[in-house]
């Protein structure tokens, strides 16, 4: 079994676990395999993964390039400071003005948009530093933006309008309450997320790193998918999938180590299944996952391995004599080794192909991104036990529509085909709407039921 | 936990049916009848009717005729189950019940609390993924509700993952304290609720939190009472699928067009020797039916860290 075993998972951060890591202001959603003496990086945050062995995993402070665990009140005070409502410096704005509009000739106006499109920091006199200068003189908010207005070359050509928005822009940008709130700002950003992986975290973190490799399979059609294939304690479930081995492992946590995962996959060995591997699955867990050989698929019965492993003794025949010795005890240690796991693998897929073609599978689920669902369907649905669900995934719907007609010649019913929008919400007090701007990328679904006519 | 291979179950897997097993009758696309197959008894439907006797001992997944057609007999899943209960209440269809599970990182060992109960549709979900070793405790307020659930949940061999109570957990919170690994909540004022939301969830291992709100204004006291409750990782979304029918669309050419207009015949022409002539048909998928549910609920989901000795 080429998966390795992982630490148990205890509630305490061990070496070797694969972990999520998360910014509390941060995007991004990082999937790391903490090892000892690693670096760990996340949104130019950075921190050594020793800081963070034998910690309970949770909410971590960052400083000098360790992690410290801290406690969630301190957090929550910090963003709740952040979100109080702002005490906005109108009464400043207002004054300054009142004051500008009463000193200055009336111009002719000329709309901003007329202006021409030169940066604002070619057009504003007083400089970055001599704004702080003042600062640090302890200046008031009032006077930094009254001298502000003075050196901008722009100010008296704008409509009154466009002068009030930009005094009370500039009031706010160098209030008190700005710079706590700069404060803050940079405070909360050395919070960090260490947690366990869960299958939400995993899809998600995926989804928005590299939604191609996966399919673009988003958390929420992946959901879906264990939902209409029925998956749960004890089932046998068949999958082909192309999604990173994401399908694969929310199957085996919902099975809970009864029942079987058949993985079909290429090559010699289970390969490119990250998501497998980062859930730090126990043996019990592992021990349905069942990894069976396309080719044995295609051929309809368990081929033998081919041995193409050089050994280590058989190039040392012809080399130096005196390292033999040495070098046999290893190779034996190895070979017996490889042996276990190699006879491992032979069981576990002698068993997926006998639930694969003796009808004991209870449901189908086929992730596909590039290849044609239909053909799997031609191997595996035949012996399909009556009553075993189906769902296909697929990033295009027309692949589906060609499934459809395929199955609804083969006894299929309740063939229904789907999709779904996700979108996420922005909630503030007065400012709840969608965002903006989001990963919209998605698959389809096609679900269905074999029967038997006889 | 083992179950007896003759206790009816949702759970359990036999090939052939057994008395006291739920099995789902599908008469047509949408049409199907969840029955307790029990000797003696009649089931009257579309196709006329279908003595339980003729059920015992068939395989799932078989075609049975009954007087006046025939139907299928299938095995109870949860999305068959949510699509052909007994409605008591407005439920939760699948969409919502896979995201949830999802969300709440529901698996086999799982401790969840759910309020309220409702006619059961997402217990049932809830209640075949935390199986064998997890449990479930539901709560509403309404006692019928409640009873009925709890019948269900013995007809379907789901007692002893299960437990059904009749509290108002907004007032008094939730049947366990310091022991779950995720709440669910679909009550009209869930920040009433959060703060218990957080005594049920284990201290040690932390938990997740989700509320569905129909109201844009709920979420916002919701997220509000999270945060305070000590939440983090508060997010709200919105999930909409959409139905498809995959019809055969037949291509007309100009010509076609001008001679017969858009009216083509549902009979495949033929030619001069009663051959049918192939007309270019082509299976596409529209959307349908044409009006569908656009909106459920919001789902608000949040985490709560395990405490910091």
């Amino acid at each position: 079994m080429e998966v390795e075993s992982p630490p148990t998972t205890t509630s305490l951060i061990q070496a070797g676990e694969y972990l999520i890591v998360q910014k509390i202001d941060g995007e991004q959603s990082r999937i790391v395999r903490f090892t000892p003496k690693q670096k760990i990086l996340i949104e130019k945050l950075k921190f050594t993964s020793d800081s963070a062995f034998g910690k309970p995993h949770g909410l971590f402070e960052v400083s000098n390039n360790q992690c410290f665990p801290m406690s969630v009140d301190r957090l929550i005070e910090e963003l709740q400071l952040q979100e109080a409502p702002v005490a906005t410096t109108l009464a400043d704005s207002e004054v300054v003005l009142s004051e500008i509009v009463e000193s200055s000739d009336l111009r002719v106006v000329i709309a901003p948009s007329a202006l021409k499109l030169e940066p604002e920091q070619k057009r504003q006199k007083l400089e970055m530093d001599a704004v702080l200068e003042m600062k640090k003189q302890g200046v008031s908010g009032q006077e930094v933006v009254a001298k502000l207005v003075e050196g901008s070359a722009s100010f008296q050509t704008r409509t009154v309008f466009s002068q009030s928005k930009y005094i009370k822009r500039k009031a706010k940008k160098h209030s008190d309450r700005y710079i706590f709130l700069l404060n803050l700002a940079t405070q909360i950003s050395y919070r960090v997320l260490i947690l366990r992986p869960t299958i939400r975290l995993l899809a998600k973190a995926y989804y928005l790193k590299d939604p191609d490799r996966l399919a673009m399979l988003r958390a929420d059609q992946l959901a879906l998918i264990l939902q209409m294939a029925g998956v749960h304690h004890g089932k046998n479930v068949l999958v082909f999938e192309q999604t990173l081995g994401l399908i694969t492992s929310a199957v085996m946590e919902r099975l809970g180590g009864k029942g079987a995962c058949v993985h079909f996959h290429r090559g010699a060995v289970a390969q490119s299944i990250p998501c497998v591997h980062s859930m730090n699955y126990n043996e019990s867990t592992l021990s349905t996952f069942l990894p069976v050989r396309i080719k044995c698929l295609l051929t309809g019965k368990q081929l033998p391995y081919e041995n193409n492993r050089k050994a280590c003794n058989e190039e040392e025949e012809n080399d130096d004599k005196t390292k033999e010795g040495k070098c046999e005890e290893n190779v034996e240690d190895q070979d017996l080794e490889a042996l276990a796991r190699r006879n491992d693998r032979l069981d576990r897929e002698r068993r997926g192909l006998e639930m694969t073609f003796e009808g004991n599978a209870h449901a189908l689920i086929i992730g596909s991104r590039t290849v044609d669902p239909i053909n799997v369907l031609e191997l595996v649905y035949p012996t399909l036990a009556p009553s075993a669900s189906i769902v296909i995934y697929s990033p295009h719907q027309n692949t589906l529509i060609s499934c459809y007609d395929w199955l609804s010649k083969r006894q299929a019913i309740n063939l229904v085909l789907t999709d779904q929008m996700c979108r996420v919400m922005q909630v503030l007090p007065d400012r709840t709407h969608p965002l903006m701007a989001q990963h919209v990328a998605g698959g389809h679904v096609l679900s269905g039921i074999k029967v038997v006519d006889q | 936990m083992t179950l007896a291979p003759t206790e009816p179950s949702f759970l359990t897997y036999n090939d052939r049916i057994q008395e006291g097993d739920t099995v789902i009758v599908y008469v047509t696309y949408g049409q199907m009848v969840p029955t307790v197959v029990k000797r003696g008894q009649t089931l009257m439907m579309k196709y006329g009717a279908l003595r339980h006797e003729f059920i015992i001992g068939k395989k799932w997944g078989q075609r049975l005729s009954a007087t006046a057609g025939y139907v299928y007999i299938l095995r109870p899943s949860s999305d068959l189950w949510t699509r052909s209960l007994p409605r008591r209440t407005q439920i939760l269809y699948t969409a919502d019940c896979a995201q949830i599970l999802s969300l709440l990182d529901a698996k086999p060992g799982s401790v969840i609390c759910e309020s309220g109960t409702g006619s059961g549709s997402l217990s049932h979900a809830i209640a075949l993924t935390v199986a064998p070793n997890g449990h479930l405790y539901t709560h509403d307020i309404d006692e019928t509700r409640t009873s009925k659930v709890l019948e269900e949940f013995k007809t379907h061999g789901l007692s002893s993952v299960t437990t059904a109570v009749v509290r108002n957990v907004c007032t008094s919170g939730f049947h366990v304290e310091n022991d779950a690994d995720g709440v669910f909540l679909d009550v009209p004022a869930p920040w009433e609720a959060i703060p218990f939301a957080a005594k049920s969830i284990s201290r040690k291992r932390g938990g997740r939190l989700v509320s569905f709100s129909p109201c844009l204004e709920q979420v916002q006291r919701a997220c509000l009472a999270m945060s305070a409750a000590g939440f983090i990782s508060i997010e709200t979304i919105e999930l909409v699928p959409e139905q498809k029918k995959i019809v055969n669309q037949h291509r007309q050419t100009l010509e076609e067009f001008e001679e017969i207009g858009d009216a083509y015949p549902k009979e495949r022409k033929r030619n001069a020797e009663g051959e049918v002539k192939e007309d270019s048909r082509v299976s596409t998928a529209i959307v349908f039916p044409y009006s569908q549910p656009t909106h459920t609920g919001y789902l608000t989901h949040a985490t709560l860290l395990p405490v910091l000795e």
